[in-house]
This record gives C-alpha cells, structure tokens and sequence, in this order.
C-alpha cells in the first residue's frame, strides 16, 4: 500500500471515487482514511506523473484533490497535461495549497483551497462534485 | 640904461637864446617841442626823436593827437589838455601815450603855454619824459609781492588741500569697497587696497604704476552669466563719457582662476563748466556671498541628487558630476573594496575624452598606499592640498611617461574628504582644479566635508536600505517556507481529527473498530510530535541566524551518525525506489557535536533521497591525510546549475530547478554552519544532468579542556 495507489474496497468505488494526489505521505493517508470514514472511495497517488498513470488507464475520478508542490511532476504541470486530453479536461479539480493565493492562481480549477486543510471544507467542496458518496 | 649896456643885454640875451637851442637840441631824455596855437606840433628835438619814434620832418605840422591812446582821442583828452593849458597855463600828468610804432610807454608829460614879450599868446611847450622803465620795475615789484603773497597763499591753501587730501585718502583706503579714480587721458590717478586687492596688485602703488594693458592682463572681465564684458560698458569709463552707471562684474584673476563679483558703481566728476575731469569708480565685491551662495546651491542640488535614489554607486556618480566645474575641473569617488584597496568607482570632467584619461591613469598606476586617498582613509580626516607643486608631483610619479602626463594635467589644488562609514572610512572623495587655475581654500576644505559628510549619510542610508530589504526577503522567505512546512503536517493532522469529530458529530465513529481508532490516535500523536520538532528546527535556525552556534564535543563515530541518519531516511527512499548505500574507509572517529553533525548529515542525505529522483544514494566516509575526515552524499538526481551552487548554501534559498519542491531551504544553509563550526568545509560538485556530490572536510578535533571551576562562585 505504501508504494501503489490507494484503492478502496467499499461498494461505492465502482461509481464513484476521488483521486487524491498528495506528496506527504501522512496527509495523504489521513486524507484517504477521512474520506473512507465520509463514506467516499478514494485512490492516492504521490505525484503529477503517478496521477497521469492511473488517469491513463481510463479511470475518471468524480473530482481530483490536487497538491502543487510536488516532486517529479508538481500540481501545475499535471493539470497542463490534463487539459491536453479532452478526454480528462472536463474532471474537476479541486487544489489544496500551502502555497500563496498569488501562485495557486496560476492554475485553472474549481477551488482552491488552503493548507492546513479542515475535513469539513474538504467535505463542502468534494459533495458539489460527488453527490453520491454522502448517502 | 645906455645904447651899450643895452646891445650889451642884447648880446647876453642872444647868447642865452642859442644856448638855450643848443640845449634842446641836444637833450635826448626829454622830448621838448613846441605846438602852434592849434595843437600841431612845429620844433622837435632828439630826445622827442628818440622817445617818441618820429623823424622832425615826420611831424612837424602833424596834430599832437597822434601821441594819444585811442580812447583818450575818442574822449578829446588833447584838446581839453590843451584848453586847460590856456586858461591855467600849465598841465602835468602821467600816463599812457603811443609811439609811432603804436607801442605804448608811460610818459611824464608838462605842458605849458607860450607868450611873447607883449604877452600875447604863441602856442605850448611840451616836455616830455619816458617813464617806462620805471613804470615798469614798479609794476614788476607789484607783481612780484603780488606773486609771493598768492604763493605764501597758495602753501596754505596746498597744505590745507594735502591735509584733506590724506584725510580722504585715509578714509578711502580704510573703507572695505575699492575705490579707483581716472582721469580723461590719464589713466587711473588713484586706487585703494580694496581696488588693488581686487585687481590682485600687492598694493595701490603697484596698481598705478601698471600700465592699462598691465592691469586687464591680470583676469577677465566677464559678466554675471560669464559672458565677456566689453571693456568699454565698464561703469568708470561710462562716467568718464559724463553718464552715471552700475553693473554687476565677475573679475576672473588669471593667476588663481577665481572668480571675484563685486557690484560696480561708476560717477562722473565734472568741472563748473561741465566737463569731466575725473572718473570715480567704487567696487563693493561680493564673492564670499556669491561663493556661498554657490557652495550652498551645490550642497542643495547633492543633498536632492543624494536623496534621489537609494542606489549609493549611481548617486556618487551623479554627485561627482555636480561638482564638476562648479567646485572642481576633476571629481572623483573611489571606494574601498574587501582587499583594501581603493576602487575607482566615478570620476567626472567636462571633457569625456579627459574622463578616459583619468580611467586610463587610474589602471596604469594605482594610487600608492602611501598616498593622500590612503591616508585619509586612514586617519578618517579630510586632506587639503592649496598648491600642487612640481616637486610634488616629481615625488608622486616615479614613472616617467605617468611624470609626463601629470605635467600636461597641470593640476593645481586639491582636496579628498572621507566617505564614513559609522568610524570607519570607506572611500574618498576628491576634488582636483587644473585648467581652471583655481586654489582651493579652507573654505572649500569645509565645502568639500560636507559632502563627504551628507554622501557617507546616503551611502549608510542606501546599505541599510539594501540590508533591511535583504533581512525582510529572507524574512519573507523563511514565513513563506516555515508556513508551507508547517502546514502539510499540520493539514495531516487537522484531516484526522477533524474527520474523526465530524465522524462522532454524525453517529459514524460508532463504525470504526477499537483497533482503527486506536491507530488513528497513534497516528495523530505522532504527527503532533513531528510538529514540535518541526518547530523547535525552525527556531533553531532562527537563533542561529543571530547568534553563534555553540558546540558540545564529544567523542563521536561519523559512521555511527551516518548509519542512524540512514536508517531513518531507508523508507523514504524506498518510496521513491530509490536505495541509500553506505561506504566506510579507515577510521571515522573525531571530536565533534554529535547532535549538530546528525542535523548536518541529515539534511544532505534528506536532500539526496528529495532530488535524487529514485537513483541510488552513496554516503562515503574516509579518513583522510593530516588528521580530517571526508564525508561525501552523492546522488544520481538532475543536478545543480553552477550559477546556483554557491547560492544554495543561503539562508532559505534552494535551487531554482526545485522552486516547485517543498522544502525550506534550511537544509544546507544549517549544514554548513555546522560543518565550520567545526572548523571544516564543505562544498558541492555537481554537473547538471548528472547528480550532485556534495562533500564535508572535518577536522578531527580535540577533546573540550577541562572546565576550570576555581573562578565559579562556591555554591551554598
């Protein structure tokens, strides 16, 4: 688990799930055991790169929770690369940042929202998207 | 009486008559004539002759009017002379009377009438007698006690004149205008100290002596705007055409290159028949104003071009500009560089081409440390050189072709002023005349300070300007990055709890197991306590930017550190698949801090493992020679840009090619602080594309000395 995608194991995943995509390890399992705990499926991945992978496989996450500072491939070069397939253009995106408004707006998404994260706005943003997983 | 004592008579009396002719006929000092009754003249004699210019038969029959002045015949005097004569019988004066040539003479004249023996009335005599000569010594002596009585009034009134003449003239040389006097045709008759001082003659008396051309050798008139002033427009020589005049004059002495204003008034002297006879001129000069006022326009226009701008180097530069050609013909600024030698950083002429000169100077033959910009640097005080001389300027250039060039200059006085820096000076400035001629003075010295004195102020103000900008970047820098550290861990934990509160809000802890929650609660201290050492790293950094950092040797394995650093980053690495490999050569044992070494090591192998892009990571340890030990990280990652290799070492900096990598920069800021605290080195070799090795020099060191107790106060 520690080096693959996070894959949920719940009913609802076949539907509906949010890619997480996160360098910090913690945050990341936090993240992927809140949402489980909010009744949502999730899959982590570390990276721009790792994300583009799992996206290649045809998967389409209701929403992506996207970090920017990254190595190997960070947030805004990820998203470029999404907006290249048409395919993937249209899923939304939500950016969680520590960096300042200034440079987060360098990016085109949905929300932005700031670290050091509250599950509740996480929650706010992610049932705009995936209705589903609330129930 | 008888027939002969009667012939007898008669023959007496003939004799006396022939005697008598004789007589007349003879006497050349009296003219003796006779006029008919009519007035003309019928005998003459010599002395007549003689007298009066006439030949006897020039006159004879003519009217004795002819001897008379012209107004005494227009007044008819001969013939009143004449009816005085016959009513009294006898006239006698003095007085003028003409000679045949017109000439006049004074004559003593007597004329009677003439009866014969039965009375009856024949006419006049006349005598005669030329009293010129005589008149004449009675008029000389009259003029001569005439003549000594006007001398004798003419020394009173000379010595009277003299008296007030020195008055005046004391009183116009004590005044502080100068004061000159010509005369039409005569060039200047008097001049003042203040005059001669002004025309830069010694003394009146050498003003006076010079010839005109003499005196307008010594400077140039000029206006106030220092346009020619055209000699003739000169209030004196105005006032010598008769008209008053006033003008502002800019004396520019040849000899010095000063400039001397003085406001100049010019009046007339005329005569009562309305010609001029004199000229006054008075100079009231005004150059120490001017020159203030000069001084104080300069320091205005350097204070506001000092102010201008913050960037200290281009605000010298524009102040040397300034000064140029109001206070000098050269400027200069020159500032002390880390190796303590001075750096040319301005120097201004009027002339560009001479500016390159000055640069070519400068490279050619660097100032001696010796020399004046070094001692003021020195001793911090201002130097002020009134007069360049030959000598000195033989003894300053030891190499001929630079001898040369320094005589072609002709530089004249000179002045540099330290640039201060709190006690310290930090560079000169200098101010240099040549072309111009120009002496510089105390007053210019004080100038000169000044502006040393407000550019030292703008330099302070423009470093600490930079130094504050500097110190709020690095502030900044480390918010930035300390927030966005803090803030993933924090996010970490505030996701976990904040989950499990909205999870217990809504009745679904419930559904989590013991073991689960159990874990969670693990998980959310564990993260608490990498917080708290998070921030105790943070204001470790944040000390150690201040303070000093201070080291508790002890005996320690560099390996052993290594060893416990990697084991620590082994699962980081693996998640990245990447592998840390660890190389002991010899012994690795010294006396170091062993905390503050595993910090050091810690974040060059944490840095490998972050940009080392999953390639294998060496960590190599040897003993070295000569008693150090050499440390080396090298990773397989993109490597660093050489432009960024000594930057990255900064306090928050990292390299431009990780801006989007988390991190706070910290790392290698800390590490080498370490590392030369420890009396060590370190340094990072690195070819972009191909990783980068970074490497740590320790000194073994030396066991800490013994704590000396007895200086510690007995504890009670």
């Amino acid at each position: 688990m520690a080096n693959g995608p996070h894959m949920t194991s719940g009913a609802a995943t076949a539907l509906e799930y949010i890619l997480v995509v996160e360098d910090d390890k913690d945050l990341r399992d936090s993240l992927f055991e809140a949402l489980e705990l909010e009744g949502y499926a999730a899959v982590c991945v570390e990276n721009g790169q790792a994300a583009l992978s799992h996206l290649a496989t045809g998967a389409r996450p209701c929403v992506i929770l996207l970090d920017l500072m990254m190595p190997v491939m960070d947030g805004w070069t990820f998203r470029q690369e999404m907006l290249k397939d048409p395919s993937l253009a249209s899923i939304p995106v939500i950016v969680m940042t520590a960096a300042t408004p200034a440079r987060a707006a360098a990016i085109a998404a949905q929300v932005v929202i700031y670290k050091p994260l509250h599950m509740g706005r996480v929650m706010d943003v992610v049932q705009e998207h995936c209705p589903g997983g609330a129930a | 009486m008888g027939a002969l004592e009667h012939a007898r008579n008669r023959e007496v009396e003939e004799e006396a008559v022939d005697l008598l002719a004789l007589l007349v006929a003879q006497v050349v000092d009296y003219a003796i004539f006779v006029l008919d009754k009519d007035g003309c003249v019928a005998s003459w004699n010599p002395g007549a002759q003689r007298i009066k210019g006439y030949a006897t038969s020039e006159i004879i029959g003519k009217p004795y009017a002819v001897f008379f002045t012209e107004e005494d015949r227009a007044s008819g005097k001969p013939n009143k002379i004449l009816s005085h004569v016959q009513a009294h019988d006898r006239y006698e004066e003095e007085g003028w009377r003409v000679r045949k040539d017109g000439t006049r003479f004074w004559a003593s004249v007597v004329v009677t009438g003439l009866h014969d023996r039965r009375g009856a009335f024949r006419g006049f005599a006349k005598i005669t007698r030329d009293l010129t000569d005589r008149r004449q010594a009675e008029e000389a002596a009259r003029l001569a006690a005439a003549e000594q009585a006007a001398r004798r009034q003419a020394e009173i009134d000379e010595r009277d004149m003299r008296r007030s003449r020195d008055q005046l003239d004391l009183i116009l040389r004590s005044i502080s205008e100068g004061v000159m006097v010509q005369a039409p045709q005569r060039g200047f008759i008097f001049a003042n100290e203040a005059a001669a001082r002004l025309c830069d003659f010694d003394s009146p008396e050498a003003l006076l002596a010079a010839t005109r051309e003499e005196i307008f050798s010594k400077f140039e008139v000029l206006r106030e705007d220092g346009s020619p002033f055209p000699l003739d427009e000169l209030p004196g020589r105005v006032a010598l055409q008769g008209r008053p005049s006033n003008a502002v004059v800019r004396f520019r002495l040849k000899r010095t290159g000063e400039d001397r204003w003085s406001f100049v008034s010019g009046a007339p002297v005329v005569d009562r028949h309305g010609n001029v006879d004199l000229s006054v001129s008075v100079f009231r000069e005004f150059t120490d104003r001017r020159r203030s006022e000069q001084a104080w326009q300069f320091l205005a226009d350097a204070s506001v071009a000092l102010s201008a701008s913050l960037d200290y180097e281009a605000t010298l530069k524009h102040v040397a500009d300034l000064a140029v050609p109001t206070i000098a013909d050269w400027s200069a600024v020159d500032i002390l560089t880390s190796d303590g030698s001075l750096a040319q950083l301005a120097v201004a002429h009027v002339d560009p081409s001479k500016r390159e000169l000055a640069k070519e100077w400068r490279r050619r033959w660097p100032p001696p440390r010796e020399g004046v910009p070094y001692q003021v640097i020195r001793t911090g005080l201002p130097q002020l050189l009134p007069e360049i001389t030959d000598a000195m300027i033989e003894a300053g250039t030891p190499d001929k072709e630079q001898r040369r060039v320094a005589f072609q200059l002709g530089l004249r006085s000179a002045m540099v002023v330290p640039l201060m820096a709190g006690k310290e000076a930090i560079g000169t400035l200098t101010f240099l005349t040549a072309e111009s001629g120009r002496r510089y003075g105390t007053q210019d010295l004080i100038l000169a300070t000044e502006i040393g004195r407000r550019a030292s102020l703008a330099i302070e103000n423009a470093r600490s300007y930079t130094e504050t900008r500097e110190a709020v970047r690095t502030r900044d820098n480390f918010l930035a990055v300390a927030s966005h550290e803090l803030r993933t861990p924090l996010s970490a934990l505030s996701v976990l709890i904040s989950s499990l509160v909205r999870a217990a809000a809504s009745g679904r802890l419930l559904k989590l197991s013991p073991e689960t929650l159990t874990q969670r609660m693990v998980k959310a201290e564990r993260q608490m306590t990498q917080l708290g050492r998070l921030v105790d790293r943070l204001l470790d950094v944040s000390r150690l930017s201040t303070g000093d950092l201070r080291l508790e040797r002890e005996r320690t394995d560099l390996g052993d550190v290594a060893r416990d650093v990697i084991s620590r980053y082994e699962d980081v690495a693996a998640e990245t698949g990447s592998t840390i490999e660890l190389r002991t050569t010899g012994p690795t044992i010294g006396w170091w801090d062993r905390g503050r070494l595993d910090q050091a090591v810690t974040n060059l192998v944490g840095n490998a493992v972050k940009y080392g892009q999953g390639a294998p990571v060496t960590v190599s340890i040897s003993s070295g020679t000569s008693g150090h030990v050499r440390l080396t990280v090298r990773d397989g990652g993109p490597g660093i840009p050489l432009e960024d290799q000594e930057r990255i070492f900064g306090q928050f900096e990292r390299s431009s090619e990780s801006e989007n990598l988390p991190g706070m920069g910290l790392g290698l800021w800390l590490a080498r602080r370490i590392v030369t605290a420890h009396g060590g080195a370190i340094n990072l070799d690195s070819v972009p594309g191909e990783g980068a090795t970074f490497s740590v020099l320790l000194p073994i060191g030396a066991p800490p000395a013994p704590v000396i107790t007895e200086d510690l106060p007995e504890r009670t």
